[in-house]
């Protein structure tokens, strides 16, 4: 019998569609009657969702101009 | 000179689920794989073309090449060695190294699993350098001393607003900065980049397993920084 703990082992392989389809359906099940491993699921699935819009890929300009320029000079001295 | 082509079999499950959600809905929603697909085939196609470009000598086209990656490139960088200005000479390393290694690029992956590659390789071999402690991490010793904190509805229940309010966001980078290196970066790659998990372990160089088990850790992790700080903070509209 599974416990808790396992299902929420098995969360992150969930969210990353690894599991197999009978795991989801017990994952599935767990969810709907176990309250807390739910949560748990609820706040791993906010985590990567943030985690996926929350950090920035902006370079600073200072930054790229400088790049721009390092290339420049190094790539065609090659 | 023969052109590189587009070779390899694409993996329609490269980007994580929850991407396509509505960021509301998990179980059940639909998720328009095919024209994923499509799409990052076009994006290949176009790498591959400019990559040809420059092969034959046409350096603008490398310059739309590091136009295009070099925000994902810097951020990834910043997360792994955190220091700003470490990172920018990481970035020029890495740019330059891809740019001295073009002729060597088979196609056999796309061209951003392999230029975040030679960013990780670059940030690694720093890092082992000057600041071993950082990466000779024990993944089993962290795994003992980690505790699973008691659920809460407090985080989930908090607005994505708020979630990714400018103080939101500083939390988020500052959940995956405490993280060992060794995790942050699958982290990053995979949720942040959205890297499949067969490239994570191509570009860090690690088992899928092992890639597994570290985004396991590495996500609850981050989940139990983030659920602290919102039960702290109050934040929700729901208390």
């Amino acid at each position: 019998m599974k416990k808790c703990k396992d299902f929420c082992d098995q969360l992150s392989d969930y969210l990353d569609n690894e599991l197999g389809a009978n795991e989801c359906v017990l994952i599935e099940e767990h969810l709907e009657k176990c309250a807390p491993c739910a949560l748990i699921f609820e706040s791993l699935r906010t985590t990567v969702l943030v985690c996926s819009e929350g950090i920035s890929d902006k370079v600073p300009d200072e930054v790229r101009v400088r790049l721009k320029e390092f290339l420049r000079i190094n790539c065609r001295a090659d | 000179m023969t052109d590189i082509q587009l070779s390899y079999d694409l993996d329609t499950k490269w980007l994580p689920n929850y991407l396509y959600s509505d960021n509301i809905i998990f179980l059940g929603v639909f998720f328009p794989e095919i024209n994923v697909a499509q799409n990052r085939d076009l994006i290949m196609e176009e790498d591959l073309q400019f990559i040809n470009d420059t092969l034959r000598g046409n350096f603008n086209s490398f310059e739309r090449l590091v136009d295009k990656y070099q925000g994902r490139i810097y951020r990834h960088l910043r997360k792994m060695v955190t220091d700003a200005s470490l990172a920018e000479d990481l970035l020029q390393d890495t740019f330059l190294s891809a740019y001295r290694g073009l002729n060597g690029f088979t196609g056999a992956s796309s061209f951003s699993t392999w230029l975040f590659r030679i960013a990780t390789n670059a940030a690694l071999m720093y890092l082992r350098r000057e600041r071993p402690e950082t990466v000779e991490y024990d993944d089993k010793i962290f795994s003992e001393l980690s505790e699973v904190l008691p659920p809460s509805p407090t985080f989930v229940a908090t607005p994505l607003e708020i979630l990714l309010s400018m103080e939101g966001k500083a939390k988020i980078e500052e959940a995956i900065d405490q993280l060992p290196v060794i995790y942050k970066s699958v982290v990053v790659l995979r949720d942040v980049e959205g890297f499949s998990l067969e490239e994570v372990a191509s570009i860090v160089g690690a088992s899928i397993p092992a890639v597994k088990s570290r985004l396991h850790r590495a996500r609850n992790i981050v989940r139990e920084t983030l659920t602290s700080y919102y039960m702290e903070k109050g934040l929700s509209r729901n208390l």
